[in-house]
């Protein structure tokens, strides 16, 4: 009986043992609590592409105003320092009292702000750089965090900007530029060696939806087609579609609305789309064609010379793991290729 | 009895796998944000409702930080619901209105059917454009949410969004805390993994937002659910829509801070959820539409209110049977039962769900917490079973389903 007890007892103590052991620093967390705050929610976080470039000019225009800055952060002026091997130890953010042209290679690790253009040689590595009026860098050059310009910005071929690009006008990347997000009313990928070819100027065939093999009528304005589909050339269509396979749009076909293909879609040349075009897999549009909506694809998409994407009143997004764009292609909005872009010419 | 018992053991099982695989998921799968790049656009129109019953502690600041996002004003159409409020709340709205002019359409109902969903149902009249994102009076949107609810409805597929609650009120006191972790688990692992791998992400009625054609197409806003995100959810998704999960729009909710109102919710959860379990599951599981995956993903979400009874009788049947003697294979079940009861804590969230999110979000030293979830699971199973319960017992005595809503806690000065 007497064991027993002793058992009973060292089992009870061996319990609260552990508990203590599992439950003291809940119990010290709530009774002094050390991790209370709500999760932080930027409340005036907005994605804007250039969140970093407009932050930066805001903080050196205040610091060449004088007037107290956001931030206690220091400048050094470049009148001073002007002398690119300076630039490569540079210690603080450097501030121009005016445009920037040179034709050596330059190299700054710190962010630019320039009182106006730049025009710079080739093979440059730049951190961070805002010009208030153009920008121009040189073959093989390298953004690493973000570039803005007031008015257009122009990137010669090879050049890499790992991260953000935008321009109050426009983006001009030579072939072989490597981006991810670039933003701009007009974004220029590449000049194309071939000749534009004139467009298609027969009438389009009115055609339905609800006429393809196998369509299902999800709303008034939009059809639904399991599996694979095809849509003839020459064709006019209107409302939304959405295809569990693959989609592929004949030439010239004209498309009023949204569309989805789960599998993937080829947009056939000169085709247009006056809506979005969503796809899990591959997007491949061929020469002349041109969409005004949103393009997303959740691995590649592939841009056809002479493409246009978005409008110049009207401006979109595409989105892609990768973009490869052939020359001559032009977008109005963003393009945002999450691993890779690439501007290529055959 | 030892039989039920291992089936009862099994599909616990079942569930603590499911949350495996969604916590692996998030931690080494590829995240899917498809949608989250689209910054340019021709923006489409927009009626955001707002939900507000006696809220006059919260409304304005709702009305605020709607009216401060950057979605082109001239495509936005603000309509705070004023659903038969007794308190200042129609005076607010009615104040914020005429300082915004053309900015906000009020809409006050006087009477009527009580409860959120019949609310809203009434006030789609005035939607303008076909997507309404819908929030509650007690959130808070920040300045780009609204853009990234909306940017899933260009994928014409899309039938509803929805976005990342995140309490506010964490310090208040322990249950807030808890809530908290349990919220973090909840969104930023398991609705992410459902979106990560193509399943079932749900639309949870605020934060969010539906396409009204998508509704309309599937017989319209249902009054008589007290669950009308879930009804949604399962009606778009049977009838070939899909509902996407933006787990980067995140936006301030309160939590309750009393455990009788927690209760009450919880209840109130349970019921909505078990009655479209009972409305669908037929028309779910033979839905020409769906995946494979969705199939499955989408019955165990079904089902996942049903399980704290079946719980509770396992307990009953393992207890039960051990003073029974029953041998052998129930010695080796009970341990099995307790691991995998111990892997279902906090509503269902389970604990490395919990743990996972909550070091994704960066926060620590919160999961010290993490043992006192205990409580938050018995609240809830013995909530959730009793409302079970009780849901038989209106079903036999032909009772309607009562809305009750979840009490507020802000001062009014705080936003």
């Amino acid at each position: 009986m007497m064991t027993f007890y002793l058992n009973l007892c060292l089992f009870l103590i061996l319990s609260a043992g552990l508990l203590i052991v599992a439950l003291r620093p809940a119990w010290q967390e709530w009774l002094y609590p050390t991790d209370v705050q709500a999760l932080p929610v930027g409340q005036n976080y907005a994605s804007e592409i250039n969140h970093f470039s407009d932050e930066f000019r805001d903080i050196a225009l205040a610091k060449l105003a004088g007037s107290p800055t956001p931030t206690s952060q220091r400048f050094d002026f470049l009148p001073t320092l002007f002398s690119c091997s300076n630039w490569r130890h540079a210690k603080r953010p450097l501030i121009s009292f005016s445009s920037v042209e040179t034709e050596k290679s330059t190299q700054c690790p710190q962010a630019l702000f320039i009182s106006g253009s730049l025009n710079s040689g080739e093979e440059n590595r730049f951190s961070s750089v805002y010009a208030q009026g153009s920008m121009r860098l040189g073959a093989n050059s390298e953004v690493a965090e973000w570039a803005h310009a007031d008015e257009a910005m122009h990137f010669e071929s090879g050049c890499t900007a790992v991260r953000r690009i935008s321009s109050a006008v426009a983006v001009e990347m030579d072939k072989e530029c490597c981006f991810e997000r670039v933003h701009a009313p007009v974004i220029r990928m590449g000049v194309s060696p071939t000749t534009q070819t004139v467009r298609m100027d027969t009438p389009l065939a009115p055609a339905n939806f609800s006429d393809l093999n196998g369509a299902i009528h999800q709303t008034s304005s939009l059809t639904m087609i399991r599996g694979d589909c095809t849509l003839p050339g020459g064709r006019r269509y209107h409302g939304s579609l959405i295809v569990t396979g693959r989609l592929y749009i004949g030439e010239g076909t004209e498309i009023h609305g949204d569309i989805k293909a789960r599998n993937g879609a080829v947009v056939g040349a000169q085709a247009r789309i006056e809506g979005s075009l969503i796809s899990e897999k591959q997007i491949q549009i061929l020469e002349q064609a041109s969409i005004s909506g949103p393009v997303i694809s959740e691995t590649v998409i592939l841009i056809g010379a002479h493409c246009r994407l978005g409008m110049p009143m009207r401006p979109t997004t595409v989105s892609a793991e990768n973009i490869l764009a052939e020359a001559g292609s032009i977008a109005h909005g963003t393009v945002w290729a999450r691993d890779l872009g690439v501007v290529w010419s055959t | 009895m030892a039989m039920l018992l291992f089936v009862i053991v099994l599909i616990m099982m079942v569930y603590a796998l499911r949350h495996a695989v969604f916590t692996l998921s998030r931690l080494f799968g590829r995240q899917r944000h498809p949608y989250l790049d689209i910054d340019s656009a021709q923006w489409p129109m927009v009626t955001v409702f707002i939900a507000a019953h006696n809220e006059e502690l919260v409304i304005e600041g709702c009305l605020r930080a709607i009216m401060n996002t950057n979605y082109p004003p001239e495509r936005l159409k603000i309509v705070p619901v004023n659903d038969r409020s007794t308190d200042a709340t129609r005076s607010i709205i009615d104040g914020a209105a005429n300082d915004n002019p053309g900015r906000i359409t009020p809409f006050h109902r006087d009477d009527g059917k009580g409860g959120k969903a019949a609310a809203l149902k009434d006030a789609l009249a005035y939607a303008e454009g076909d997507i309404a994102i819908i929030f509650d009076a007690d959130y808070v949107p920040g300045r780009g949410l609204l853009k990234q609810l909306v940017a899933p409805f260009f994928d014409p597929e899309v039938g509803a969004v929805m976005g990342r609650v995140v309490p506010n009120n964490v310090e208040a006191n322990l249950l807030t805390r808890l809530l908290d972790l349990e919220r973090s688990g909840g969104y930023q692992v398991d609705q992410q993994a459902r979106m990560n791998l193509k399943l079932v992400p749900q639309y949870g009625g605020t934060v969010g937002g539906v396409r009204l054609s998508a509704v309309a197409a599937v017989g319209g806003w249902h009054d008589d659910m007290l669950a009308e995100d879930t009804d949604i959810t399962y009606r778009l998704l049977f009838n070939g829509w899909k509902t996407i999960y933006t787990n980067r729009s995140e936006c301030y909710e309160e939590v309750p801070q009393e455990w009788a109102v927690r209760v009450k919710q919880v209840k109130r959860w349970s019921r909505g959820h078990n009655q479209v379990l009972l409305r669908y599951w037929y028309q779910f599981a033979i839905s020409p539409y769906l995946s494979w995956r969705e199939r499955v993903d989408g019955m165990l979400l079904l089902l996942v209110f049903a399980l704290p009874p079946l719980l509770l009788l396992g307990w009953l049947l393992a207890v039960g049977l051990y003073f029974l003697n029953a041998g052998s294979l129930l010695t080796e079940l009970i341990s099995v039962f307790a691991l995998m009861s111990y892997g279902a804590m906090g509503n269902f969230a389970a604990f490395f769900e919990i743990v996972i999110a909550v070091l994704l979000d960066g926060n620590r030293k919160r999961l010290r917490l993490l043992p006192f979830n205990l409580l938050g699971f018995f609240v809830s199973l013995f909530s959730i079973s009793s409302s079970v319960g009780s849901m038989v017992k209106d079903h036999i005595l032909k009772r309607g389903l009562v809305w009750e809503k979840t009490v507020r806690y802000r001062a009014p000065s705080i936003e």
